[in-house]
């Protein structure tokens, strides 16, 4: 049979494929993967045991003869070999698992059946270049090198629990347990304990730490964790007591996707909503875009989570701006995470090891920005034990990723680089403007991880990144991130446990014109952001209940708003520099996650921010009553360097409840508030890397949000199907809409072009998530509403005359459906179709004449809407073959964007036609579309 | 040969601050679009236009009369066709005495004053329109500041890129054109600091032999408004008397390039022989803030090339509103202003790099286009290339 019911446990140690006991696995296609390098050593020994009894067994036995190999016969002679081997399980008693596509269009005479089943067995590995592989009554068939052995029993992992002396004077117990990487040792955050008899679960701490009430006696505890292989503890709980557990990474994947049964109950136990959480196994199923994994364009197709087209930086979570998310690179923020204004993430995929996204209830260890948090883990830990090297070749650009120990299961050291080759495909486009154009890109990200010992812990990390954009050699356009942070992690005691991180990150970019005929201009105009941070951040459970968190976090902003440079010696431009700003952001906050009964748990956390805008400054003051402009400026505030110039505060409740209303579904709320002392400001519909980042100042106060989150959550068919349906309001204060015609670069005073607004925004979700068997996926729908409003008494200070309009973001319709289909082993069919309503715009509504000149009326502010955006891709994935004596592999991923050729438009903007001199201009209004056609992309992923 | 009317970015002299703002960097992100198959096509959506606006174009100065009031309809935006003048209304100006005059539409959609009428600085005016479905406007009171001096008026040689179309190619064709700035100081007083407009036409002048012997010539000329081709043509101090460097003409030192500029320029006619004076004849317009806002507007939304990723331009505020009804108020400005007009002949003289100025009287009323047989105008400048 070829897709056949494991019975029982079953691990084939050599390729790292284990099965779990009374779960239904699809051979091919539903099987889990561990990595035997986290195994202990005595499974090992039991594997071979067990292997040396199925040599016993089927070769050293009455089976031993010569081989003979299963000649092919005629047609009318042929049997299939499946049909053969059929034939032999109801002869001998035996089950053959294997994949019927290696065994494809093999044939075997049905008398070769007559032979021993030894003889039989290897001639079929003969024939078909497959190793047969027994255990008891199973046979496998494996690619070459592949063995099989038993998983131990259960028993084995039998774990006492309490003072034996205590045994019987008390009905309950309770167990105390931390759970740990099995093979680093580090406490695991948010792992799942479940005991399936009572239906008792719990969740660790940020300390690993989890408390359990039992009645007294023998147990079965599941231990789950995300990218973890699931491990069955026996317990025999005799008194209160505590124990650690360990469990192991699956760091090897072979394509073929999990049941993630327990590991989708995550959502259900945990008290924390609207999270999204990738391990690198998921991330590998996620959709491609230019053929690679792209965690920033996969994220858009989350619930919630939208981005302005197939262009642009950044996205939209909640009706939010792309600036109110906080994108995280091993704990350090990401100013610009995209490469070429947009197309590609600046975060090479390889080098991810977990992705997570909070869209509300933001706990209180995080804050800076008011719409969510994207926090993204590198490398992997300490059980690799094999320096690997992987990349991929793609149409854009090749990426390269490298691991390796430095000290077995002390050190070790990861490092990652991308590298465009556009430039190259520009030089050879059959036009003359591309071919004097340049667009390049590379980044570098390295990260070592260092056990000091047991109870101390450093990550270093560094990140640089680089793009290069030019048109017709008149203007060249470059940006860069530079990241780096060190993490130290100890162990305190067995409750109390801290973190000290510093960070860094820099983001800066250079504008050089050099017009070819006018050298007069020739120019450089240079901005950057500047980044430190400090956080120290403390750990404790005071008692079975509570899992506290603590902490402060000091950010220092140093903004360099811009500088601009004559370039060349005719150039007449003037050298102009702005004001540099700097800022401290300290804040100091408190969680507790308490569970206070078994379905009843909460999130309550609060955390203060004292924001300090300090000098050198000076600042415009304006007359009282006045709009911020020129003419109403009565003079002007200097305040010398460090000097404080303005302070804002503000108390930010975190709160989170979760009441389960059975084994796999549960209700959940959540409110938080945030303060954002940091803003881009942009004049723009998307955000582009040229817009200004502009820290809370005396005329620009901070934003904040407020958000109310309720959600129903339901998983379904052994946790199988993962479904979801929540419910948000958030408002916005001091929200930052542009005048009409604000100009940002070297503005000397931006409080004059923006204006502080309100608004709000609510939806509702529906996600529904298959996680098991062949096919796999996602689909969400959303709807939602977005809205700002301005609230000034001064007209010049008014959009729409104070009336609510939908926000740049504000797409009420939005529709994911992402699949992929487990062809066979090596195969996969993925297909993604994205819905959304078009985003709003402010088009030109009417024209008249005035003198000579034509003039242009614009309607309300965002009045209109773009058509909306829909769009398909598909893609093939060729995986690796499954030959381990092959030590570098590859696979191939063919895919298909924009498969029906939609032109969704980008933007719109209007031009004004060329026309006679003396004749009046004419007008047409243009939509821009970034795929016009479908566009296929070939990409080949390698490792060794 | 069709040219473009508006000049490149590029063109435009350094100032502080603007030399990479603009549209070009976002051209950048144009070249992943154009890998990626973007394009653009014409995009016609339905716009939801309830109704037309009332258009207001008004200048009242202090210049004798008439002065015109333009009442128009405003037009979907596509719709090019011309204006649809507002007929039969009735048009008041009061000032603050309130002093009332009528204006009378001498022809669709134009209502003058008497020719005798004559705005006096420091005077506030107020435009009333009763249209002929009784909506009522007025405009806010209008005060006509005092008139401002040009302190200095002097030229610099420099370039200015023009693109003109090929006839021959069809293609687009920089020329980048060496010719002479011409900047003026503006001087208004401590209370009053110079808030202002200008307007500056160019006059060609060329004479056209008509017969050898005796030699008999035609003395022609052609007058064209130049405003368009400088940055802008509106100016201000906030904390000086004196608004320095205004630019506000460029012409060509070679006559072939004033093609770029209108000039119907033929080159190959040996009969045909063009004046080497450029002469020059600037109008200053004395704004108060509600026009000053309008053209500063008005300069910001034909300046910007609106490109895919450029801000929405500003909404042009306007001073007349409507009183009747909840319906929107005019579009565009009654303007009262004081005027001063001066002209001159500007010789340029490349060999010893200077520029020389003279003021000419008698040039206001140059008419647009016309020749004199055998007799120069009495404005003429003389001299021959």
């Amino acid at each position: 049979m070829a897709l056949a019911i494991l019975p029982q446990n079953l691990c084939l140690f050599d390729h790292f494929i284990c099965m779990h006991q009374g779960s239904k696995f699809l051979f091919a296609g539903e099987i889990d993967v561990c990595d035997h390098k986290n195994r202990p050593d005595q499974y090992q020994q039991r594997c071979f045991i067990m292997r040396f009894l199925f040599f016993i067994l089927f070769i050293s036995g009455p089976f031993i003869a010569s081989p003979t190999s299963l000649q092919q016969t005629d047609e009318e002679d042929a049997m299939d070999v499946t049909e053969f081997l059929e034939l032999l399980e109801r002869r001998h008693q035996v089950t053959f698992f294997y994949e019927p596509e290696w065994l494809e269009g093999i044939t075997v005479p049905p008398q070769k059946a007559d032979m021993p089943l030894d003889e039989v067995l290897d001639a079929i590995s003969e024939t078909t270049n497959l190793d047969a592989v027994g255990l008891e009554d199973m046979i496998v068939l494996l690619p070459p090198g592949e063995q099989v052995a038993a998983r131990e029993a259960p028993d084995d992992d039998r774990v006492i629990v309490g003072d034996p002396g205590q045994y019987g004077r008390y009905p309950t117990a309770t167990i105390s347990g931390v759970v740990r990487d099995g093979a680093t040792g580090e406490a695991l955050i948010g792992a799942v304990v479940y005991e399936p008899q009572t239906e008792k679960g719990a969740t660790t701490n940020v300390h690993g730490a989890f408390e359990l009430d039992l009645p007294v006696g023998d147990y079965n505890l599941r231990f789950s964790y995300i990218g973890y292989q699931e491990r069955y503890y026996d317990i025999q709980l005799v008194s209160d007591g505590s124990a650690t557990f360990e469990i192991f990474s699956e760091t090897v994947h072979l394509d073929v996707f999990t049941l993630e049964a327990d590991r989708a109950a995550d959502n259900i136990r945990s008290t924390q909503m609207s999270l999204i959480r990738m391990d690198a196994r998921t991330l590998e199923g996620l959709p491609t875009s230019f053929g690679e994994q792209d965690i920033v364009r996969s994220m858009t197709l989350l619930p919630g989570v939208q981005s302005v087209g197939e262009f642009g930086t950044g996205f939209n979570v909640r009706g939010g701006s792309a600036d109110q998310n906080l994108i995280l690179l091993e704990h350090v923020p990401l100013f610009n995470a995209s490469h070429l204004f947009g197309l590609i993430s600046v975060i090479n995929p390889d080098m991810i090891s977990d992705v997570t996204l909070i869209k509300a209830g933001i706990p209180a260890r995080y804050g800076e920005r008011a719409s969510s948090v994207m926090d993204i883990r590198l490398g992997s830990g300490l059980d690799q034990q094999e320096t690997s090297l992987r990349g991929g070749l793609g149409l854009i650009n090749s990426r390269l990723f490298f691991e390796t120990p430095i000290v077995e299961d002390r050190a070790n050291f990861s490092f990652g680089a991308r590298s465009s080759y556009s430039d190259w495909i520009l030089g050879r486009l059959p036009n003359e403007d591309l071919m004097n154009s340049t667009a390049r890109f590379h980044d570098f990200t390295a990260r070592s991880n260092i056990a000091l010992n047991p109870d101390n812990h450093l990550t270093l990390f560094g990140y640089y990144s680089f793009d290069r954009f030019g048109f017709l050699d008149e203007q060249t356009f470059e940006y860069t991130n530079t990241l780096a942070s060190l993490r130290w992690n100890r162990g305190i005691s067995s409750l109390l446990s801290s973190a000290l991180i510093l960070g860094y990150s820099r983001y800066d970019y250079q504008v050089r014109d050099e017009p070819p005929l006018n050298a007069a201009l020739h120019s450089q105009l240079e901005s950057e952001i500047n980044y430190a941070s400090l956080r120290y951040q403390f750990s404790y459970s005071p008692s079975r209940n509570h899992d506290m968190e603590f902490g402060l976090n000091a950010i220092y902003y140093d903004i360099m708003p811009g500088e601009t440079f004559p370039m060349g010696e005719q150039s007449t431009v003037d050298h102009d520099v702005l004001d540099n700003e700097q800022a401290l952001e300290l804040a100091l906050y408190v969680s507790d996650e308490w569970t206070i009964g078994e379905r009843i748990s909460a999130e309550l956390g609060l955390r203060y921010t004292h924001y300090l805008y300090l000098g050198p400054a000076t600042i415009n003051v304006y007359e009282e009553g006045k709009p911020l402009e020129e003419e109403f400026i009565t003079g002007t505030e200097s305040f010398d360097n460090n000097a404080i110039v303005e302070t804002y505060s503000g108390l930010e409740p975190r709160l989170g409840f979760r009441y389960q209303t059975g084994e796999w579904s549960s209700v959940k709320l959540s409110y938080n508030r945030t303060n954002q002392y940091i803003n881009l400001i942009s004049n723009t519909s998307v955000m582009a890397p040229t817009d200004l980042w502009k820290l809370s100042d005396p005329h620009l106060a901070p934003l904040r949000s407020d958000q109310y989150a309720l959600g129903y959550f339901r998983n379904f068919i052994e946790n199988t199907l993962e479904t979801s349906l929540e419910g948000y309001f958030r408002n916005f204060h001091n929200a930052l809409e542009y005048k009409s015609g604000a100009d940002i670069m070297m503005n000397e005073a931006p409080e004059m072009d923006v204006i502080n607004a309100r608004g709000y925004g609510y939806g509702l979700e529906l996600y529904v998530r298959k996680n098991a068997g062949r096919l796999t996926g996602w689909t969400s729908y959303t709807y939602s509403s977005s809205m700002r409003r301005s609230r000034s008494d001064l007209i010049e200070n008014q959009i729409n005359s104070n009336e609510y309009f939908p926000s740049n973001y504000d797409r009420p319709h939005n529709l994911v459906l992402n699949l992929n289909y487990q062809i066979s082993r090596r195969w996969q069919f993925g297909a993604v179709f994205n819905y959304s309503t078009g985003r709003p715009v402010t088009l030109p509504e009417q024209a008249y004449r005035y003198g000579t000149d034509y003039l242009i009326h614009y309607s309300d502010r965002n009045k209109y809407r773009l058509p909306d955006y829909h769009r398909l891709d598909i893609s093939v994935t060729l995986g690796e073959n499954l030959r381990k004596d092959q030590r570098g592999k590859g696979s191939w991923t063919i895919s298909l964007m924009n498969v029906y050729g939609r032109k969704n438009p980008y933007s719109v903007f209007y031009k004004k036609d060329p026309a006679g001199v003396g004749e009046q201009r004419s007008f047409n209004l243009y939509q821009l579309y970034i795929m016009g056609r479908p566009l296929p992309t070939i990409t080949y992923n390698y490792s060794f | 040969m069709m040219l473009f009317t508006e000049i490149n970015n590029a063109s435009k002299l350094p100032s502080k601050g603007n030399a990479l703002t603009g549209p070009k960097v976002l051209v950048l992100f144009l070249l992943p679009a154009l890998l990626f198959s973007a394009c653009r096509d014409i995009y016609e959506p339905e716009l939801k236009v309830q109704q037309n606006f009332t258009v207001v174009e008004g200048l009242i100065t202090d210049e004798e009369g008439p002065h015109r009031i333009r009442l128009s309809k405003s037009s979907v935006f596509g719709d090019q066709a011309n204006p649809e003048p507002i007929r039969d209304a009735r048009v008041l100006l009061t000032n603050s005495h309130n002093d009332t005059i009528s204006l009378l539409e001498a022809s669709p959609g134009a209502y003058y004053t008497p020719q005798e009428f004559k705005g006096v600085p420091g005077e506030t005016y107020v435009l009333h329109i009763e249209k002929n479905n009784g909506t009522l406007y007025r405009s806010d009171p209008q005060e006509m500041r005092q008139p401002l001096q040009k302190d200095t008026v002097y030229g610099e040689f420099g370039s200015q890129l023009f693109y003109y179309e090929s006839e021959v190619s069809g293609d687009f064709i920089q020329d980048d054109v060496e010719g002479v700035n011409m900047f003026v100081n503006v001087s208004g007083s401590d209370e009053q600091p110079p808030l202002f407009r200008f307007s500056t036409s160019m006059v060609l002048q060329y004479s056209v032999m008509v017969s050898w012997n005796p030699p008999e010539y035609d003395f022609c000329w052609t007058r064209r408004l130049i405003t368009d081709f400088v940055d802008k043509d509106v100016g201000r101090s906030t904390d000086s008397p004196v608004s320095e460097r205004n630019r506000f003409a460029f012409f060509p030192l070679n006559t072939r390039a004033m093609r770029h500029m209108g000039y119907k320029i033929n080159i190959g006619d040996t009969h045909i022989s063009y004046e080497a004076p450029r002469l020059l004849i600037h109008s200053l317009y004395s704004l108060n803030e509600d026009a000053y806002a309008f053209h500063e507007a008005r300069n910001e939304q034909l300046d910007d090339d609106n490109t895919i990723f450029d801000p929405v331009d500003p909404q042009l505020p306007g001073n007349v509103f409507n009183t009747a009804d909840e319906g929107p108020d005019a579009l565009g400005v009654f303007e009262v202003s004081s005027v001063r007009r001066i002209s001159m002949n500007v010789r340029p003289r490349v060999a010893v790099d200077k520029i020389e100025v003279d003021f000419q009287d008698c040039m206001y009323d140059v008419p647009s286009a016309g020749c004199m047989f055998m007799d120069q105008p009495d404005w003429w400048v003389g001299g021959f290339n």
